[in-house]
Order: structure tokens, then C-alpha cells, then sequence
């Protein structure tokens, strides 16, 4: 099993955070975690964090579910960079590509129904939309990779450390 | 995932001791859920006041709970916790739950449904 590894990198106004995992359900919440004790350093506030962190968590579980098809051995790469006012980030992959080639449109879950006709699911997109400031994705030579943006005013990025696992 | 019941006044409050309902337990969840409802009828109230994460999966799961319950009961929520209830304002399920500040609110003669 692959621990998160990751290598946080400060220079002057910017600051990069690199982290590789597995699909692993796991290691997933383990890099949520990660970025979330990133982002708690560098200042950013709390209801930004808990976005960040729900956005994160839908995309890396569609990673996980779709991409890899729920196995857990998959390759997942996420990098944070930060250049005021902007978290820009950008997760990929080696799975299987978003089906058609683009990013699902992300409607929004009839709620307006009757008890038995509620969406249980289709959540996700949606929720990543609304939370994002900019969204993109592309399949190259097998690799997937979704970028995207939260404008999230100054932060402190004085932290330089590295560590890695396995 | 823990699940706490009691009931009081009639109102059977079910809490969620883990902090978060997720993608990796939703299924737990929905199946404890079926367990502690099994036959039930009445009021349900979902406590929430240790969850400070749910993601879609998560909801979805709270959903299904209140699928199961229906039409016997009525799934009702509790004690949310700033993120969750973002989220449930975001995707609209805040018109679809009532959902109360607290448990005496809860206790109220006449719940109101949102």
C-alpha cells in the first residue's frame, strides 16, 4: 500500500504541494488529509477549507470509482499551487478517460419530486461546479488530467518541508 | 460507523458518532440505517451534530435513509454542522429534510416542515 508522499515547496510568492496516492479509499481520505493540514498551515479559512476538501473528496472519488473502476491500486497524482489570490490545482490519472472526452455537465439533482423518484446519486459534478471558479479536463497518451481553480485571497506560504513515504 | 438510538418523547433520534459520512462508509451507514428502522414508524431524527463532513455519496446515503423510512416515517435532521448544512442549502435537499437547530426544537408539538 502507497502512502500519500509529498513534497510541499515555498518559494517567494507562490507555493507548490505535490502529492502521489493510490486509488485506495484509504489513502484518499489520507490525502484529504494532507492537503487539508497544508491549507490550515498556509491560513486559509475554515469555510474555504471545508469546500476544498468536499471538491477534492468528489474528485478523487470519481477517480477512484469511474477512472479505476474501483480498484484500489491506481496511480493519482494531485498538485496544489497557490499564486495570490489562486489555489490552482490539478489531479491525474492513468485510467480510463471521462466518458465522451468531457466533463460531465454537472446539473443540478431534481429535488422538486416525490419520496420515491430522489436522486441518490448524481450529486457530484454538481457540487464540483458550483464550488470551482474554473474547470478543464483533458485525455493525453492515457493520461487524464482535470484542472481547476478557487480565487481564495492572500495566503501565508512559508512553509517549506518534505517528506516522503515509500 | 456507530450509530446511537434513544428515543424520547415518542421521536426516535438516531446519532451518527463518526465525524464524517463519506464515499468509504455510506454503505455501512445505509445498511445500519435499514437495521434501526426496520418496522418503524412515526418520527426519525437524525442527529448530525459530529459530522463535520459529508460528500455526495454521503448524501446520497441520507437520501436513501430517507427512502427507506418512508412512507411508515418521516426523516427529519439534527444538530448540522456548518459545512453539512452548506451543503444541504447547495444542492437544495434543505427543502427536502425539515431540519431543526436543535433536539428540543425537535421536540416541538408541531415540527415544521421546511
Amino acid at each position: 500500500m502507497c502512502l500519500p508522499s509529498y513534497i510541499p515547496v515555498a518559494s517567494g510568492a507562490a507555493c507548490r504541494f505535490d502529492i502521489r496516492f493510490s486509488s485506495d479509499p484509504d489513502m484518499i481520505r489520507a490525502a484529504l488529509k494532507a492537503v487539508s493540514a497544508e491549507t490550515l498551515e498556509c491560513g486559509l479559512a475554515p469555510d474555504r477549507r471545508a469546500q476544498l476538501e468536499l471538491v477534492l473528496a468528489e474528485v478523487l472519488n470519481n477517480v477512484a470509482e469511474h477512472a479505476y473502476r474501483g480498484r484500489p491500486d491506481g496511480c493519482i497524482e494531485l498538485r496544489m499551487e497557490y499564486g495570490d489570490p489562486v489555489l490552482h490545482f490539478s489531479v491525474e490519472d492513468l485510467g480510463v478517460p471521462m466518458p465522451g472526452g468531457t466533463l460531465p455537465a454537472g446539473n443540478a439533482p431534481p429535488t422538486s419530486v416525490d419520496t420515491p423518484d430522489m436522486p441518490e446519486g448524481g450529486f457530484g459534478w454538481f457540487i464540483i461546479r458550483q464550488l470551482v471558479d474554473d474547470i478543464s479536463y483533458q485525455c493525453h497518451e492515457g493520461r487524464n488530467v482535470l484542472r481547476f481553480c478557487m480565487t481564495v485571497g492572500t495566503l501565508s506560504c512559508a512553509t517549506v518541508r518534505r517528506s516522503s513515504c515509500l | 460507523m456507530q450509530l446511537e438510538c434513544s428515543e424520547v418523547e415518542g421521536v426516535l433520534f438516531i446519532k451518527v458518532a463518526a465525524d464524517r459520512i463519506d464515499a468509504s462508509c455510506q454503505t455501512h451507514f445505509k445498511d445500519e440505517m435499514r437495521k434501526l428502522t426496520d418496522g418503524i414508524s412515526g418520527r426519525v431524527v437524525l442527529d448530525l451534530e459530529n459530522v463535520v463532513f459529508v460528500d455526495s455519496s454521503g448524501l446520497g446515503a441520507i437520501v436513501a435513509a430517507m427512502k427507506m423510512v418512508a412512507p411508515r416515517a418521516k426523516l427529519e435532521l439534527v444538530c448540522l454542522t456548518p459545512a453539512v448544512t452548506k451543503l444541504f442549502g447547495l444542492t437544495r435537499l434543505d427543502n427536502v429534510f425539515p431540519i431543526h437547530a436543535d433536539r428540543s426544537s425537535a421536540l416541538k408539538p408541531v415540527a415544521k416542515a421546511s
